[in-house]
């Protein structure tokens, strides 16, 4: 109990101190929302300098930290310069987007990645176990970038998939049609995604689950009698599941943060084009939104996965670091 | 005295496990096939306890490994047979090896830290092996668990049984790997170097325990050690093996007082040097010379004479059969021709 | 009161220990660490050529005493004189000019040793530390490995194909290729057999007399190093509580803990001779 306390109070910190940091990094980045209208020759400095007050950007950068969290406090998270409107509801709007596509691919992912880890494991030096150890090399090893784009290249060449600018709208639409629109709109980026993720997921649990094989207890557990299938889901899942458990952390933390190329890439309305233009157009307090949205969920799915582990390794539970 | 199991026994002998002139081969990642046992014959009856004496590489775990099929994917055995329960064990399928393992049959490994499951608590590691041989419900299993506890010598048996293997010292983990390997009350015990990585007061305890068992349930005990004292005290009759080969057999009296075969007398030597009662002063030690014969491929002449005090010309070019000095002794030598 | 003898002539002790203490933390929040001390108030010396045997049950600090004197650990208080000069607080920069003298055998040969290596590689390791180039690496290494009893030919053996004794030569060998003057040797026997620890024993006496090293040689077993020593120290609990020549502690020992040792030790001896003679 005490180490949950202990976790979330850091986690709290942790918060706080990124958002500083993001103040002043954007601080110290060059440029600002009105760089563009400071060279049209019809606004007057006047107006601009107008505008800056009435955003507050021209207040000193404490004082600005001290309204933003007061705005955090009332969930407004800042105001959006582009949108003229409140950031948190801007990021929510997307935020939810962004969570069917990921959590989809996550989903999709583990349980895929999982028994194909455990089965390759299982019979390691197979010839189909060579051959993906080779294409996951493969895959990990070229950037995400690059295998977005070739596989959207492949979709469009061959009109695998319609492509349309947006969702359906309207009245009168059924249910139906609307749940096979949107799977239409996210097979891509969703095979996107578990196709980068499986690689690196099914490398790393058939390594672990490798390695508890070689273990004396395992040996000692085929030794007293007890059949293959008891010892690999009874004996051997249980000890190798530590690195899968920080693993699952990772997505967690990544549910928010981890699809945003591709988003753009395939066109999926989620955070990833809306921090994308945010970015490239200053707007300062939706920027950092969306950086303390992500930081969120990273030091929140870390949280989860320290919660699992210590669920899990009885070793962490019972504090047996030896004096030795 | 409760005696366990209904084991029938060989109708022929009073043999419980008989191996008859085995052979193991491995396979090197060069291409040669290495000898590990060569010709292995031995006969363990109800109720004793052989010992099985030798170096490291000697082969001492291949033939534990190979009584209950557990040998390495690139071994090979060659010829031979394990007979136990009037059958061949060598020729069963692995569905019935899995049937004796743990049940008839049972082995403790040498390192007891890494013998148990880090993260299952230690009375779910015993309750697996009964589950895996035994039709009992939770609670007559949990009751068994308590038992087994006890007779290995816990004395809270209810607490030690929600405890994870990192709570433990090293010779309770011992005890819990023989309680596992004792649940389903197997005639047969092999016991792999059970002792050689405890120290003194804790070997003695280990030592009390598996003669224990052999008074108090008349289980039969293979035990595979390097250690002489371990022999002095536990083994009936133990057996000398050298580089893949049974070099000399004879019971525990005869081979302490009137070793045969060179190594044996080499070894028992060096044993009685390194005693405490020699005025302590710096001294070498009565060294066999030269090098341990392990990961030698197939060789034609004896395996010991390269480094044999007493060798001659014979010894080179020919392997010494095995011969009957008296009953239940042998040795393979050809000081002691026809 | 540990009562120190001097194993050489007087005012000659080529390794001294005085005063050494060690405390490790133990656990605690960072206002308020608990320690708890390994060894406390060490004292002994080893004269030139000679060997003393540090006894004790697990956990009793021989470890401990050994990694200081090897500056694998600094001590937190104490001198620790090599021929002469004290190394105890040395930075890491003096000390990496002491190093090569003294040099430590661990105890399991099979982690000790990198098994991906040749034996070449894994002897010549610290020679590569030290940038001597490879021909000189070579003959040096061609040196060592016929001291320790094993083939020049077998240096481009891997280190996987030698077993555990061999390994422990090898060891010995990498340790020698620094010439050192002091070999400490923690727990180096325990695992293996008994022909192939009398096999070891044997090639450290060699190399002793050939080298005049200087011998720590830290045990539980001591019906091993009472043969091997020429002065034993028994620890308890972190401090020595008796020292003296073999003799004199073998025949006449005076503490709780020496008796206690040399009594397993004696039990061992007489089962082997009562249970053999008994009747099966």
């Amino acid at each position: 109990m005490r180490y949950l306390g202990r976790t979330l109070v850091r986690a709290i910190l942790l918060l706080a101190g990124i958002s500083i940091l993001c103040f002043l990094f954007t601080e110290m980045a060059p440029g600002s929302f009105f760089d563009e209208l400071r060279l049209n020759p019809q606004v007057s400095p006047e107006t601009i300098a107008n505008l800056r007050s009435r955003y507050g950007l021209d207040q000193p950068l404490v004082v600005r930290y001290g309204r933003w969290v007061k705005s955090a406090a009332r969930a407004d998270f800042g105001y959006s310069i582009a949108y003229n409107a409140p950031v948190a509801p801007l990021l929510w709007g997307r935020a939810k987007n962004t969570l069917l596509l990921t959590a989809t691919g996550m989903l999709l992912t583990w349980l895929i990645s999982l028994p194909l880890g455990v089965w390759l494991a299982a019979r390691r030096g197979h010839m189909l176990d060579q051959a993906f150890s080779i294409a996951s090399s493969f895959v990990v090893s070229i950037p995400e970038v690059v295998i977005a784009v070739a596989l959207l290249a492949i979709v469009v060449r061959w009109r695998l998939l319609p492509l349309s600018a947006g969702p359906l709208h309207g009245e009168g639409i059924s249910l139906r049609t609307h749940v096979q629109d949107l799977a239409t709109r996210m097979l891509l980026p969703v095979t996107i995604l578990v196709f980068v993720e499986s690689a690196i997921i099914v490398r790393h649990v058939r390594a672990s689950v490798l390695e508890v094989l070689g273990t004396p207890f395992v040996q000692a557990a085929h030794s007293f009698g007890i059949c293959r299938a008891r010892v690999l889901f009874r004996h051997v899942l249980p000890a190798a599941a530590s690195p899968a458990i920080s693993l699952f952390g990772f997505s967690l933390a990544g549910l928010v943060s981890g699809s945003l190329l591709i988003e753009v890439i395939c066109g999926w309305p989620g955070l990833g084009p809306l921090i994308l233009e945010a970015t490239l157009s200053r707007d300062l307090y939706l920027v950092i939104g969306g950086i303390m949205l992500s930081a969120l969920f990273m030091v929140g799915g870390n949280l989860i996965a320290d919660l699992m582990l210590l669920a899990a390794d009885p070793r962490i539970r019972t504090g047996a670091l030896d004096a030795h | 005295m409760v005696i366990w199991g209904e084991w029938r026994l060989d109708r022929s002998t009073d043999n419980l496990l008989s191996i008859h002139r085995l052979g193991v081969t491995y396979s090197q990642p060069n291409g040669e096939r290495l000898r590990a046992l060569d010709e292995i014959s031995l006969e363990l009856r109800t109720g004793e306890v052989l010992g099985i004496l030798g170096e490291s590489g000697c082969g001492k775990s291949t033939l534990a490994n190979a009584i209950l099929g557990l040998l390495p994917g690139h071994a090979r055995t060659e010829n031979g047979q394990i007979v136990f329960h009037d059958r061949d064990l060598l020729q069963l399928s692995e569905p019935d090896l899995r049937q004796i393992r743990g049940r008839t049959i049972s082995m403790i490994s040498q390192e007891p830290a890494l013998s148990l499951n880090p993260v299952m608590t230690v009375g779910t590691q015993i309750a697996e092996v009964l589950r895996a041989h035994l039709p009992l419900t939770v609670s007559q299993s949990r009751q068994r668990v308590t038992d087994l506890l006890w007779e290995v010598g816990f004395d809270q048996p209810a607490r030690i049984c929600n405890v994870y293997p990192h709570q433990l010292s090293g010779g309770q983990r011992q005890r819990i790997v023989i309680a596992q390997a004792i649940a389903c009350q197997p005639a047969v015990l092999i016991a792999d170097e059970p002792t050689s990585k405890l120290d003194g007061p804790l070997r003695s305890e280990i030592m009390d325990l598996l003669s224990g068992l052999r008074q108090n349930h008349g289980t039969a005990i293979l035990v595979i050690s390097h250690d002489l004292t371990l022999m002095a005290e536990l083994a009936d009759r133990i057996a000398v093996m050298y580089a893949g080969r049974i070099v000399e057999i004879g019971t525990r009296r005869e081979m302490f007082l009137r070793p045969l075969h060179p190594y044996t007398q080499a070894l028992l030597q060096l044993a009685q040097s390194s005693l405490v009662t020699v005025p302590g002063a710096k001294h070498r030690f009565p060294q066999i010379e030269g090098e341990s014969a392990s990961g030698v491929a197939m060789q034609a002449g004896c395996r010991f004479e390269p480094r044999c005090p007493d060798r001659m010309s014979i010894c080179v070019a020919h392997c010494p059969p095995e011969v009957a000095r008296e009953p239940a002794r042998s040795v393979s030598c050809f000081k002691y021709g026809e | 009161m540990a009562n120190s003898v001097r194993t050489s002539e007087p005012n000659h002790p080529f390794l001294r220990v005085q005063g050494l203490s060690k405390r490790y933390l133990a656990g605690g929040r960072w206002h308020r660490r608990v320690h708890m001390a390994a060894a406390i108030e060490i004292d002994f010396e080893i004269g030139k050529g000679k060997t003393l045997a540090l006894v004790g049950a697990s956990g009793s600090g021989k470890s401990t005493v050994a990694r200081c004197v090897t500056r694998l650990e600094r001590p937190d208080a104490g001198q620790i004189w090599l021929d002469g000069r004290d190394i105890a607080q040395l930075s890491r920069r003096d000390l990496a000019l002491v190093r090569p003298g003294i040099q430590m055998i661990f105890q399991d040969a099979v982690t000790s040793i990198n098994p991906r290596f040749s034996a070449a590689e894994a002897i010549e390791e610290p020679l590569r530390i030290q940038g001597k180039n490879s021909s000189e690496r070579r003959s040096i290494a061609e040196k060592v490995i016929q001291e320790v009893a094993l083939s020049p030919a077998w240096l481009d053996r891997s280190v996987m194909q030698f077993s555990g004794g061999q390994r422990q030569r090898l060891a010995i060998a990498r340790a020698l290729t620094t010439q050192p003057k002091v070999l400490v040797l923690d727990e180096a026997f325990t695992g293996l057999d008994l022909s192939t620890q009398a096999q070891i024993a044997n090639l450290l006496l060699d190399l002793q007399a050939a080298h005049a090293l200087t011998c720590l040689v830290i045990s539980h077993d001591l019906t091993l190093v009472t043969n091997m020593a020429d002065a034993v120290a028994v620890m308890s609990h972190g401090r020595i509580v008796e020292q003296g020549s073999t003799r004199q502690i073998v025949r006449d020992p005076k503490h709780e803990e020496t008796k206690k040792l040399l009594s397993s030790a004696k039990t061992a001896e007489s089962q082997l001779a009562r249970r053999a003679g008994a009747s099966a």
